[in-house]
């Protein structure tokens, strides 16, 4: 080989050169003496991957783009002079490459000596001990000692980057991942990197608040201990957390997630990815605020159980709530059932509880109305896949901001317009604004008004002329995606006017999306699932009696009394009458039917004790307090 | 006969022979054996001299025990007025001293020096629970000791342990359940045993 590259040609050797490769678009490399083909374009680090031996890496992620900022994944390529960083290297034919040569190893070795250099090595107090790739790669590829004899650099340590994100400037390795995720992957640049060399820091710009929907995935990007959770700071360490696979029940998107509890209480949810739903992402409402009040078995002190949820039926006696069994506060919530009732059950239930309610409770209880909380009921269903999205070129949003309502459905459509894709909004907030085609800003009561302009500008051409710029982003050839917001789609005008401008798009579900998506977390579920009682509309004047079932929120006070199951601590407000302990969607197993229609399965993730019911069996106890009830009458 | 009789002197003369020796038992528990400096007996957290508990609550302790005995749940300082030096210091630290094979891992675990195996190892009580050695006792364990005896001849070496003591026995805020009578001794009811 070595002779083809001497121009010269003058060598004395004579090996053969190699096989041309028979498919043009593969290539053959040898990495630590292993032959392989891989797809052409294929990064050096992606490859070794393949050959079976891993190269350390710290700023490289298979989602972002590389920038060889670390220097971790050093490897010695033949006929190259110096070591090259495996992350930026695309193969090329007849590569060889080496990650284990001597010369390899004391470039890894100095990386991790350099790095260290300045990080406090605060191991036993930082939230990443025990699962930090700095910590693992020093283990793997340091030399165990250093020969840093100055301080270190003293920087913050526990810098509140928002309320949620606390960054420790000290321990950060200056790999981007997460300004990269910021700008490549929401393209927000919430965060950015400030400073050169060894002042340089990550912040925000101005020293704003960090403020984006997906600023949690920054936390679980960071390679070492620098972001981390405000609500989980502390809390645990990994090796004590039990894990258990579940699906988020913060909106519709169903994005899958891994539970972390310690003792029975869970700690944090972290993303588990699924390449055809969330690509590994999750959204902040969904990370931080769908968690389950914390209640370690053991831990509960009388003062924190008192702001925490009600683990025992609580019952209005001498005008307070007290604790009862479970028989008495059946007794009372059947008895307040009595007469001009009604039933609010939230969405976050699972298929399983939402059929007991169907075809169990609703039933026995026909003079009570029921319905869902929020409304949860879409005249128009969705149709499509989430793996269409990315390759959809013409995108139209009705009213229906993705941004705020499916943060992580707002990835997938910015995925798809750096692909190519145009993307037209319509209505009052739209989150995806750096990435739309156009945006025709309007109050959400007029999204009809210029559904039909966008219409007619499509068919005939007669609009005002920045409905007829937006209508020319929609001219293209392409797989095409329509969403109009569900609330909208009750009226039945603008549904019309919306499917008309999908077929003229030529959106169909097998090769793009359209519909109005079910929001709630299991919203979908509760129309298919309970029909009845999610196109019920129940009207609150004058009721007498309500059970909420699983709702987080009281409703507004009407001098009708309060049956309440919940696993949220409850305020205590005079007309709340019985309190009914209930498990919360991420302790109890179910399943969950996403937007798209896609069901899946919840593990209980937490454990609160056996005296907790399940969803199905209050909803059976109910049932059963109900029908003796009617016996009693007879 | 002889041989008999022989084997019978040879064996008074052994015993004659250690009644000149020094004596090594002691009369238990009225006297006490001073530990060696290694000893490994009942835990302790120490602090540093400003006051500042040196614990971290890092849980390397808890995770080194091989008879799974410590319990650590940590929590962030508040900076105006820390516990321990640093971010995070061990809301709750619980030692369950039934579990507590005294192997001493976790002091060798320990990154701060904070937890020490002392010499105490009068350990014994009369109810499950109360082997469960919370932080206030590991931290103090002058005033969270056991109900032990106070023998003066023991005492002057090694000074009172769990106070002041008042008549035979008596220890001076021990924890609940050790002070049931007046001299501090409670003879134990059947449901403990």
């Amino acid at each position: 080989m070595s002779n083809l590259a001497n121009p010269t040609g003058l060598s004395g050797a004579t090996t053969p050169p190699p096989p041309p490769p028979q498919n043009p678009n593969l290539v053959s490399l040898t990495i630590n003496g292993k032959r392989l083909t891989v797809p052409k374009g294929t990064l050096l680090v992606e490859a070794a991957k393949m050959a079976g031996s891993e190269i350390p890496v710290f700023c490289y992620h298979p989602k972002l783009k590389p920038v060889g900022a670390c220097r971790m994944c050093l490897v010695e390529i033949e006929k190259n002079p110096r070591l090259q960083t495996a992350c930026t290297t695309p193969v090329s034919e007849g590569m060889v490459a080496n990650s284990v040569s001597p010369n390899a190893i004391s470039g890894q070795n100095a990386v991790i000596e350099m790095l260290l250099a300045n990080h406090p090595l605060d191991c036993p107090i930082c939230d990443k001990g025990g699962e930090c790739p700095l910590q693992d790669n020093t283990f793997k590829y340091g030399q165990g000692v250093s020969r840093m004899q100055e301080d270190k650099r003293a920087k913050d340590k526990a810098f509140a980057l928002s309320d949620r994100i606390v960054l420790d400037k000290e321990r950060c390795i200056m790999c981007y991942r997460c300004t990269r995720f910021q700008s490549e992957i929401v393209g927000d640049q919430a965060l950015v990197a400030l400073d050169r060399g060894g002042e340089s820091e990550i912040g925000t710009q101005n020293g704003e608040s960090f403020e984006s929907p997906f600023s949690g995935n920054t936390i679980e990007l960071c390679p070492v201990g620098a972001l981390t959770s405000r609500f989980y700071r502390f809390r645990s360490r990994p090796w004590d957390l039990k894990r258990t696979p579940s699906v988020c029940s913060g909106c519709s998107m169903g994005c899958n997630t891994s539970l972390h509890a310690r003792d029975g209480a869970i700690l944090r949810m972290v993303a588990r990815e699924n390449p055809g739903i969330d690509d590994g992402w999750l959204c902040d409402k969904g990370r931080f605020q769908t968690l389950p009040p914390v209640t370690a078995l053991g831990q509960v002190t009388a003062a924190e159980a008192k702001q925490n949820r009600p683990l025992q039926p609580l019952l209005r006696k001498h005008g307070s709530l007290q604790p009862t069994t479970l028989e008495l506060a059946l007794q009372r919530t059947v008895e307040l059932l009595r007469g001009y009732t009604a039933v609010l059950a939230s969405p976050t239930l699972t298929n399983e509880a939402m059929l007991a309610l169907e075809t169990g409770l609703r039933p026995m209880a026909q003079q009570s109305q029921f319905g869902f909380l929020p409304y949860v009921h879409t005249p128009w269903l969705l149709q499509g896949k989430i793996a269409n999205l990315p390759f959809a070129k013409k995108i139209v949003l009705l009213g229906f901001d993705p941004w705020t309502e499916l943060p992580v459905l707002a990835l997938w459509l910015r995925k798809a317009a750096q692909n190519g894709g145009n993307l037209v909004a319509v209505g009052q907030h739209n989150g995806l604004f750096r990435d739309s085609a156009a945006w025709l800003s309007v109050p959400q009561d007029r999204v009809g008004d210029t559904t039909a302009e966008l219409l007619a500008a499509l068919t005939t051409g007669k609009a005002s002329a920045p409905v007829r710029e937006a209508a020319m982003k929609l001219t293209c050839d392409g797989p095409a995606v329509l969403l109009l917001h569900p609330d909208l789609a009750a009226d039945a005008s603008l549904l019309f006017l919306a499917q008309q401008l999908a077929q003229q798009l030529g959106a169909n579900g097998d090769t793009g999306m359209l519909g109005a998506p079910a929001l709630a977390a299991n919203a979908r579920g509760a129309q298919e699932l309970a029909p009845t009682i999610a196109s019920a509309t129940v009207s609150s004047h004058g009721l007498t009696g309500i059970l909420l079932l699983g709702i987080d929120h009281l409703v507004p006070q009407s001098g009708a009394k309060l049956a309440v199951a919940t696993s949220r601590a409850i305020e205590p407000r005079s007309d709340v009458e019985v309190v009914l302990p209930m498990l919360h969607p991420y302790e109890t197993a179910g399943t969950y039917t996403n937007f798209t229609g896609q069901r899946q399965a919840l593990l209980a993730g937490g454990f609160v004790g056996r005296n907790v019911p399940s969803d199905q069996q209050l909803i059976s106890h109910l049932r059963t307090a109900l029908t003796h009830r009617h016996a009693g009458a007879r | 006969m002889i041989e008999d009789l022989k084997a019978l002197l040879a064996g008074f003369f052994t015993t004659l022979r250690h009644m000149g020796r020094k004596k090594i038992t002691l009369m238990y528990p009225e006297q006490k054996r001073q530990p060696a400096a290694k000893f490994k007996g009942r835990h302790q957290l120490h602090k540093y001299d400003n006051g500042l508990e040196r614990c971290i609550g890092c849980h390397l302790c808890a995770a080194a025990c091989p008879s799974q005995a410590i319990y650590v749940g940590a929590e962030e300082n508040d900076p105006k007025a820390p516990i321990s030096f640093g971010e995070r210091y061990a809301k709750h630290f619980e030692i369950n001293m039934i579990r507590c094979i005294f192997c001493g891992f976790c002091e060798e675990a320990c990154p701060v020096e904070a937890i020490r195996l002392g010499p105490e190892y009068e350990l014994s009580d009369y109810q499950r629970h109360a082997f469960v050695y919370t932080k206030d006792m590991l931290l103090d364990p002058e005033k969270h000791a056991p109900r032990r005896q106070f023998h003066a001849d023991v005492e002057q070496h090694r000074g009172p342990i769990g106070g002041k003591p008042e008549g035979e026995a008596a220890v001076s805020g021990a924890p609940k359940g050790h002070c049931d009578t007046p001299t501090g001794a409670r003879t134990p009811r059947k449901q403990d045993l």
